[in-house]
């Protein structure tokens, strides 16, 4: 066992008699080694089952809209809500954060668990790095992993299969933890700036093109949406059908708008995290996407989200200063991206 | 011929040949997927047969779409006149099928083929027109994946259920072709010319490797799952095996069994139309939301329980047989891991 599982054990079980949380949600080894999974414990003793290592990918966040969501109007003395404890990396606190100002959840009843990250590892990069051969386990030693695929044994650096928005990531500390352990995080990267740069430097025809093809591998099955944190709408725009937004089907146009008002819907809230790009079967790259939009709130109204609770969303606020020439003058924007 | 050989150089003629008749399907590469793509004949691109990654584990979706595609349109309209949307009778060969695929035929062909409830008669045109002109060329798996189960839910790496000709690789690259079906030695009889008689030798290197096999597919307790599954429905391990459950339809939409269909009309809005069926999944709240606002199956948790109970309890009083073929494909694709394999396990079991 590591250094950093004893540490979140101890300090896990250590809420649970403090009275400090009703229920916390961690990570447990899965089924599947290598895989890690989320694990949902109510009692100290459960903290046993707790572990941190590269494949703790999933955003615990995405639980909470579920847990704090009103079913119904105020009706007098209610119970309290409950108090989760949720062990958070730096892009799921960010998470947390985004949820907060949207009064999803109520940051005054979460325990946060923070773990500085030292980047997760990405099981399409591993399998490619032994040839896709199936893997039956992966150890991590140091900076590299031992990997155990058909009868072989290979050693790889930890940096060559790491996930990209890992690679790139620009907060690897989750800043804000109630309580946080003691970990190494990895140095700040670009944040996908030269991903999207090489993006926008296609023509706009390629860019579509390149769009439509990516989506043509869609099957709808909406995993993207459902590991998202920040994509809790209780009816989907997908689901709707008086207007249907959509037709059914993995019809390549219907995907397509799908992730083009799924991806809009995350303007100056989505904080790359990267949880769509995970959970997808099909292994689609939204990443391109996501990291554009955020790009693009970056520049346009200097706003990065998940920092600060009190800070008002740019969709939902207007300041002079906002850029507004790609409604004025679309073409120069164009030009200029 | 019952038997034949086909010797390994030999596969991609095999394949053109067949595409003069057929529109030949077999796992192909496709972005970062192995999947069911068109190889020869109708469809193919000139070279698909290039793109054939036969010696991948299984495709990343199941055969059913190639019966029972994703979207397909049941009739055209316009304003009250209805025209029937040709059935589809085009010749199919599914090449490089796994057994557990094949099988899952054998349990779709019973949801959409012919029925007599009381008086009434069920039966699927779309779907029988496809099986009809279909022939199903299986592969058996020289080397099941660790998320592998099908000898516990009635199945075997080199089953024959649903196929029409199982191939099994033999070491020395070759394919062992049987005949299972009159349809399938049909096709063998057709290209009698592209094979070779097998050696007593290569038959017992089938039996031999059938059995390596069978024995490196891991166990999972399904015994008498649907009792167990029948006494667990209040049980408290659907919460603490499913509460992680994110709600998105994966598992269904990669499920070669799973079969739910939504049908909807796409209009142009000049009284013209197209009346569709697509995939649905039994994880969306949507799938069981009442006209007056109520779901009886609200929660995450409930929908996967009704996943698990349709397959290992309700399909075997409705259609004879468990649902679930023991394919893996969920367990591998769950974003938080969620296996199927534990729940079945663990019914009965005190959480």
């Amino acid at each position: 066992m590591n250094d950093i599982t004893r540490e979140i054990r101890s300090a896990v079980a250590g809420l649970f008699e403090e009275k400090r949380i009703d229920r916390f949600i961690g990570h447990e080894k899965g089924s599947v080694p290598p895989r890690s999974r989320p694990a949902f414990l109510s009692r100290a003793e459960d903290a046993e089952r707790l572990v941190w290592d590269g494949f703790c990918s999933n955003n615990l966040a995405v639980y909470l809209p579920e847990i704090y969501r009103r079913q119904g109007p105020k009706k007098g003395n209610e119970p309290p809500l409950p108090r989760t404890g949720l062990l958070l990396k730096g892009c799921d606190m960010r998470s947390l954060i985004a949820l907060a100002k949207e009064r999803q959840v109520p940051r005054e009843n979460v325990v946060v668990v923070g773990v500085p990250c030292a980047g997760m590892v990405s099981l399409r990069k591993l399998s490619a790095a032994v040839g896709g051969e199936e893997i039956l386990d992966a150890m991590e030693e140091g900076d590299g992993l031992r990997v155990t695929a058909g009868v072989r044994t290979v050693t790889v650096r930890r940096e060559d299969v790491l996930e990209d928005s890992c690679l790139s990531c620009r907060h690897p500390v989750p800043e804000g933890a109630d309580v946080t352990i003691k970990a190494k995080a990895r140095p700040a990267g670009d944040g996908g700036d030269a991903v999207v740069a090489a993006f926008a430097a296609l023509a706009r025809t390629e860019r579509w093109a390149a769009f439509r093809v990516e989506m043509s591998r869609c099957i709808r099955c909406y995993a993207c949406r459902q590991a998202c944190p920040t994509c809790y709408c209780k009816v989907c725009f997908a689901e709707d059908n008086n207007p249907g937004w959509l037709g059914g089907g993995s019809e390549v146009t219907d995907a397509m708008l799908f992730h083009l008002i799924r991806i809009y819907h995350q303007a100056g809230r989505c904080v790359e995290c990267d949880a769509c790009v995970r959970a997808c079967p099909m292994g689609i790259d939204l990443r391109t996407f996501t990291r554009k939009m955020a790009a693009d709130v970056r520049q346009m109204f200097g706003f990065t989200p998940g920092f600060d609770i009190k800070e008002k969303p740019p969709l939902c606020t207007f300041r002079e200063d906002d850029g507004q020439a790609f409604i004025t003058d679309p073409d120069a924007k164009e030009r200029s991206s | 011929m019952k038997e034949a050989i086909l010797s390994k150089g030999r596969l991609e003629e095999f394949l053109g040949a067949m595409g003069n008749t057929a529109a030949v399907y077999a796992p192909v590469e496709s972005g970062q997927n192995i999947v069911f793509g068109a190889v020869s004949g109708p469809g193919a691109a000139s070279d698909g047969v290039r793109s054939l990654r036969l010696g991948a584990s299984n495709t990343r979706l199941s055969v059913k779409g190639l019966f029972f595609p994703q979207r397909e349109p049941l009739f055209s309209f316009r304003d009250d006149a209805v025209k029937a949307v040709a059935e589809p009778k085009a010749p199919l060969v599914a090449f490089g099928v796994r057994p557990c695929d094949a099988m899952a035929l054998t349990f779709l062909d019973k949801v959409f083929g012919p029925a007599r409830v009381g008086s009434l008669k069920h039966e699927d045109p779309y779907y029988l027109a496809r099986r009809g002109a279909g022939t199903v060329i299986s592969l058996g798996c020289n080397k099941p994946c660790s998320t592998c189960f099908c000898t516990s839910v009635g199945g075997h790496p080199f089953g024959i259920a649903g196929t029409d000709v199982l191939a099994t690789e033999l070491p020395d690259g070759s394919l062992l072709l049987e005949a299972v079906t009159e349809k399938g030695q049909a096709l063998l009889d057709r290209h009698a010319g592209l094979f070779s008689a097998p050696s007593s030798a290569q038959l017992d290197d089938k039996g031999r490797i059938s059995r390596a096999a069978e024995a490196a597919v891991r166990p999972v307790h399904a015994a008498d799952a649907k009792a167990r599954a029948d006494a667990a429905f209040d049980s408290a391990v659907w919460e603490a095996l499913t509460s992680s459950c994110l709600g998105c339809g994966a598992c269904t939409f990669v499920c070669p069994t799973c079969h739910c269909f939504d049908i909807s009309d796409e209009t142009g809005g000049n009284g013209e139309g197209v009346r569709l069926r697509s995939w649905d999944s039994c994880q969306y709240p949507l799938f069981t939301a009442h006209a007056s606002g109520h779901n009886p199956r609200p929660a995450r948790r409930q929908r996967m329980r009704q996943r698990v109970m349709h397959k290992f309890s309700y399909t075997p009083e409705t259609a004879g047989m468990v649902s679930c073929m023991g394919c893996g494909r969920c367990v591998a694709v769950c974003p938080v891991n969620l296996d199927i394999r534990e729940i079945v396990a663990a019914l009965g079991a005190k959480p």
